[in-house]
This record gives structure tokens, sequence and C-alpha cells, in this order.
């Protein structure tokens, strides 16, 4: 089952508010969620949305085609006409409920949906101060009046946790026993600069721009302290500098990289993958670095730990690749798998005299520039590149799932892995989902093995599959599944692209 | 140590002879920051914590060691091309933020390593590979920026008075919060004539001033005509 809700309306009208609402209900009802946000660069008016995915069993994607349309405005009525299925429920009503508007709409979805309006009362008791609790009651009250109703199937599962992608890179940079997060505001990585200022164990600092950002915290690191930043394309061009900085002195630095639309400002609240490429080459010269794409929430936790493990382990750059996609859309997962707080075992500066250069020196600091240093400084590096490699062996670089016998590849990293997983979850085929691309793991068997082999991502030229080409050159004709309307993959989008 | 590269008679010698004088005995409880530029070579010659940060990076990093370990004393070193010109948003976050750490400019009022380039404080009409005609742009005034801007410790030296140097050094690490401390360093071959401006027109400021007064004296020096009389210690602390 996949019953899709598009909730729309004005920015600040809280259509985004109760699709959360609605997504914990039915969360706590045993359903799984996936909650899609849609939304402009803008504060209030206009119009955003955002389309609730619901089934009985795991989905991790939203269809385009929705099942039950609830317009808070005209607009959304108009706005939506190709989203609409011939049985789409429309729920609109022509009077204005004023401040209550979104509970009135919320009610007359779960009088739909056959739930009980109780459940509707106590989140806003829960939720909100006791000013607002009448107003918003009488709301509810009204708005269960929809006649007919909708059979949903039952859901027998044990209630879940609804998380975004940003929150689990926050919580896992919590968990990892972070020291500093600097970081100046850009969406889509905003997110996990609120989150972490939230934890009173984390110093948040909110810088006078990216280069201030990342140099600051690879100041605090040079210190000993446990220091990330993160931002969007724009900051991270901005970072580059201090990245490569980052590879001659040696300081570890983890930067998170939520990435959105470009070139320039591009379209900045929807989502893209077009900085794969910079991920992995930003920075002047030759030094090592780890790039991880989660695909989801769960790996997002993960990775983000490792990320700061490695970074520490080889006072290398992490580089968590992420993406609006990601970062602000709801999952419904289990619990996140253990991991382990960071130790810092490095020399620091007040206990030995520590000296970190972004000139060529010699292990203790000194400044070099005579041939037989350099290239000892050199080859330090490109040992530690194999170092690197060595350890990511020991760690999942990759994941293999649906029919491990299909002969049909499909290969993909980041947030793509929603779309992709409940496409084959129907269609069938193997999916190959890539979690590191620097180091970039072997994976040419699984290449060679398949007949038909699809590089999946969201973006026009297709840097992940020219990034496979380089890395691993297979004999077998890769073919590109791309989207670049700013918008992500549905399993609908993967299925009209095969044909 | 390694080979002190400044030219024969540098006047970085004299601000490295301040320091090492200010840290000898204690250089495990200071950690120093530099730009680039002829300037920054002061980390090889001083054995402290120190970190040499790209061209106009110096204040972000020496803020995040600050942030980490707040019982080390920071001192931050720049050139005036590297923080006037490459990190000026820098310094102008620096002077809202305050964090307790010094920044000593070293202004030889020229772009030295990259062989002679105007800079933001070079005066008008400044000729150079770069500037055949003479350099048309106004320069900023140092002491005033950081007076405007609220910083809290804001003062002047010349590098041909060693001791009134290593005194406003000393009172500028001692100061809480973030003290700026603009050091006219006379290049001996892209800014020789300042030298002589310096020798003959420098005074001590003896007293302590209010902020209209401090105000005042840092236009007594004009840095686009090299007139005036050039007034060195603290204009202003808070």
């Amino acid at each position: 089952m996949r019953l899709n809700i598009l909730f729309g309306g004005k920015a600040g009208q809280g259509a985004n508010e109760i699709t959360e609402t609605i997504g914990e209900i039915l969360v706590e009802k045993g359903y799984y969620i996936f909650n899609y946000r849609d939304y402009s660069s803008l504060i209030r008016g206009g119009h955003n949305y955002n389309i609730l995915c619901i089934s009985n069993s795991p989905i991790m994607s939203h269809d385009w085609k929705v099942d039950i349309l609830l317009a808070l405005d005209e607009r959304t009525l108009k706005e939506h006409k190709n989203n609409l299925k011939k049985q789409t429920k429309i729920i609109h009503f022509k009077e204005d409920f004023g401040l209550a508007t979104n509970m009135f709409y919320a009610s007359a979805l779960l009088c739909y949906l056959g739930i009980d309006k109780q459940i509707l009362i106590n989140k806003i008791k829960n939720k909100y101060d006791k000013k607002y609790w009448k107003q918003d009651i009488e709301a509810v009250e009204k708005g269960y009046c929809i006649k007919d109703r909708i059979k949903l199937e039952q859901a027998t599962n044990k209630p879940k946790k609804i998380i975004s992608g940003g929150k689990a890179v926050s919580l896992s940079a919590k968990n990892s026993k972070l020291d500093f997060y600097f970081a100046y505001p850009m969406t889509p990585a905003t997110s996990v600069l609120h989150e972490l200022a939230s934890f009173p164990e984390v110093k948040v600092f909110q810088s006078g721009n990216e280069i201030e950002a990342v140099n600051s915290a690879l100041g605090a690191s040079y210190a000993g302290k446990l220091s990330m930043t993160g931002t969007s394309g724009g900051g991270f061009d901005l970072m580059s500098e201090t990245m490569s900085m980052q590879g001659i002195s040696e300081i570890p630095l983890t930067v998170y990289l939520a990435s959105r639309p470009g070139p320039g400002t591009g379209v900045p609240t929807y989502s893209m993958q077009q900085d794969i490429n910079i991920s992995l080459y930003a920075g002047h010269g030759e030094f090592p670095r780890v790039v991880l794409c989660p695909g989801d929430p769960k790996e997002a936790y993960l990775l983000t730990n490792q990320a700061l493990i490695l970074a520490e382990k080889f006072n290398c750059l992490s580089v968590i690749l992420s993406d609006k996609h990601l970062a602000e859309s709801e999952f419904t997962i289990n619990d996140f798998e253990k991991i382990s707080p960071v130790k810092i075992t490095r020399k620091i500066p007040g206990k030995e005299i520590v000296k970190a250069s972004s000139y060529e020196h010699l292990e203790n600091g000194d400044t070099i520039e005579d041939s037989e240093n350099t290239i000892k400084a050199m080859e330090k590096r490109l040992e530690k590149e194999k170092q690197i490699k060595e350890q990511i062996k020991k760690l999942e670089t990759y994941k293999i799932h649906g029919d491990k016998n299909s002969d049909t590849l499909f290969i993909s990293t980041g947030s793509t892995k929603g779309a992709i997983l409940d496409y084959i979850y129907e269609e069938g085929g193997k999916f190959l989902q890539l979690l590191y691309i620097s180091p970039f793991p072997d994976i040419k068997k699984e290449i060679e093995k398949a007949k038909k082999v699809y590089i999946v991502e969201t973006n026009s030229t297709g840097q992940l599959k020219n990034l496979i080409k380089q890395k691993i050159c297979p004999e077998k004709e890769l073919i590109s599944i791309l989207k670049y309307d700013a918008r992500p993959f549905t399993p609908e989008d993967i299925k009209e692209k095969i044909k | 140590m390694i080979e002190n590269t400044w030219c024969p008679g540098c006047l970085n010698n004299t601000i490295l002879t301040s320091i090492k004088n200010i840290i000898k005995g204690k250089e495990n409880q200071f950690a120093i920051t530099t730009g680039i530029g002829c300037h920054a070579k002061i980390y090889d010659y001083l054995d402290t914590n120190a970190v040499y940060c790209l061209h106009g990076r110096t204040l972000p990093i020496a803020m995040g060691i600050k942030l980490a370990q707040p019982n080390l004393k920071v001192l931050a070193f720049s050139g005036d091309g590297d923080i006037y010109a490459e990190g000026i948003s820098h310094l102008m976050h620096m002077f809202r933020y305050n964090h307790d750490l010094t920044l000593v400019v070293h202004d030889n009022r020229v772009f030295a390593l990259t062989t002679g380039q105007p800079t933001p404080t070079t005066k008008i009409g400044y000729k150079s590979k770069a500037s055949p005609k003479g350099t048309t742009i106004a320069p900023i005034n140092p002491i005033k920026l950081a007076l405007s801007s609220g910083c809290k410790f804001v003062a002047r030296c010349s590098a041909l008075d060693p001791k009134h140097l290593q005194e406003t050094l000393q009172a500028a690490i001692a100061h809480k919060g973030f003290s700026f401390v603009e050091v006219l360093q006379p290049c001996l071959i892209f800014s020789k004539d300042n030298m002589e401006l310096l020798k003959n027109n420098s005074y001590k400021i003896n007293k302590k001033l209010s902020y209209k007064e401090a105000l005042e004296k840092a236009e007594e020096f004009d840095y686009s005509k090299d007139v005036g009389k050039i007034p060195i210690g603290i204009f202003y602390e808070d």
C-alpha cells in the first residue's frame, strides 16, 4: 500500500507543521511514512507543499500523483492539477479559519482516514501553549466533517522514529562527542546549525562567513577539540582553500556538505547532486580525503561518526556529502546503530609545543622548500591515502540491495537511495549503493556481472557515472538515468526513464 | 630553529625580539598564528605553539584556538596586505566578537614578499610594477577603523622603538578581550622613505585618552599623504 497525501498552502499557513503532526499520528498507529518538503525561498505567502507517503511496510520515497489533496488555499488547487489522479480526494473549504486553519484541515483529513480526532486534540495539548488550545480544539471539532471515508489497510508494526537526514547528522555529531560546530547559515545545511545549537553539549558558533567558519573549526581542532563545519555548495567553494590547508597542515577536519542545485545561487531550496565533483576535488594541490555519502538518516548517523573518526585517526579531511532531499525529508526508522565517541590522542598545544603549517614542512612543523624534503612530505601524504584505503576495507563502503541474482544493476549514491529501493521492491532488480566515493570502493566485479547497468543521479552531466568510469574502467556500458529539474526521483520517475 | 631569511637589518627582527622577550620561559602558555608574507616567517623563529595559516586567515584560526584552549594566550600576527586586504572581513568581525586575543599587524605599507605592490595602507602616488603611474586609491586609517568598529584596545607602535613596542605589546596581551596593535615597520627595500618619516615625526601618547580624543589623535597622521605627526602608544583602552 502507498497512499500519498499532498498538503499545500501559503508559507506560514502551517502545511509543513500539520504534515509532521499527521505523520507522527500515523507512525504511532504503526504505519511507515515518508515526508517530502517542497518550498520556495520566501518566508510568508507564496506556495509551499509537502507530500506525505504512507505505507504499512517500509518506504523511503513519495509519488507525484497523490490520493488526497489537502488544499489550504485556492492556489494549491490550481498549482497541483498535474498531481491529481482520477480518484484523488480533494479536501478544500471556501471559509477561512484564521490561525487555526491548519488544525481544521488536519482534522478533516483524520476524519477521511477514519482516525479518532481525540488523538489530534492530545497532540495539540502536548505541543502547543495553552493560549492556543481553545481555538485549535474548536477548529478540530468543526473540521471533523468529511462525509465519506477511505479504508486504510491495517498496520501492525511497532511505532518507529521519524527523523530527517539533517537531524541524524546532528545527533551523531553530538553522540560522537563533538566539541565545536562553526557555520554560516545556508540552506539546506542550516538544520544542522539549528539542531546542534539546541544541544548544551556542543559549542556552536555562527561565523561571519564560511571562510571564518572553516578556519575556526581548523583552529579549534588544532587546539585538540573535535570540530566540524557545515555548508552548501557556495559556502563549500569558499571553504576550499582551507580544505587545501587541511591537506598540508594535517589538522583533522570534518565538513558537512548539504548540496542544492547550482550553479550560483541556483534553486536554493530544492535538491540535486551536482556537487559530487567538488566534494572530491575542492582545494588546490594533492592531498587525501574521505567522502562519505549517506542515503538515509540511519546511514547519516553511522557515516557522520565514521567521518569524524577517520578525520581524527588519519589527520585528514572528511566530507559528509548530503543534499536537500536527504537533509530535510522525514523518514521512518528503527533505532540507530551504536556508535562510539571519538577519542583525541594526538599532541595538544599547551601540553607539548605543537606547530602546524600551510607551508611545506618537516614533521616538527619547520618550513622547508628543498627538493628532498618536498618529496618526502608529498610521499607521506600519498602513503596516508593508502592507509585510509586499507582502513575503510574494514568498513561497509557500499551496499547491495534487492535481488542479488538480477542481471539489471542500478548504481547510485546519496539521496536517490529511497526512490530506487522502492522501485526495485515493485519492479525487481539489483541495487548497488555507494556509501564511500573517496577512497573509491572496488565494485568492478559487480558491474561486470550485470547485463544492464544504470547509474542513477540527479544532475545533468552524470558526475557519478564519470567517476565510476575513471576509477573502475569497466568494459560494460554504463547507462545514465539523470534528472535535473531540481526535484528528487520517485519510483515512478525511474520507471518512466527506463521505458 | 631554522635560518632567518628576512633581509639584513629588517625591522621584523625588532618585533621578533620583543615577542621572544615576552614569551621567554612561558613558551607553552602561548599559541601564535600568522598569515602569509614577510611577517609570517616569525612562525619559524619562535619556539612556541604556532599555526602558519593561509593569507588573511590568521584571525579565525586564532579564534578557534582561543575558544578551544582558553588558558593559552593567543597572539595573531599579520601583515597589512594580509589583514587589511585579504582578511579585512575577519578583522571587522573580531572587533565585534571581542575574543580575548591580540592581533599584531606588521604594517610596512606594502606587499613586500610579492615585490612591492600597494596595500590598503600605501600612500597615494606610490609607484610599483603593479601601479607604474602611481596608485590613486586612498588608503584606510587602521586606527580610525578599529576605534569606529568598537575595538576596546587600540594601539600603534613604531618598530624603531623596541622598548616602547615591548611595553605596548605586554599591555595588549594583558588586556581582557581583543587587542589591536598596529606596528609601523617600514620595509628596507620597498617602503624605505617611510623610515625617515617615522624617525622624525613620531611621538608618544603620554596620557589616557577618551574615545573622542582617541579619534582626534587618530586623524593626526594621514596615511594617504604621509604628513602630520605620528602618535604612537595606546590610543584607547576600555
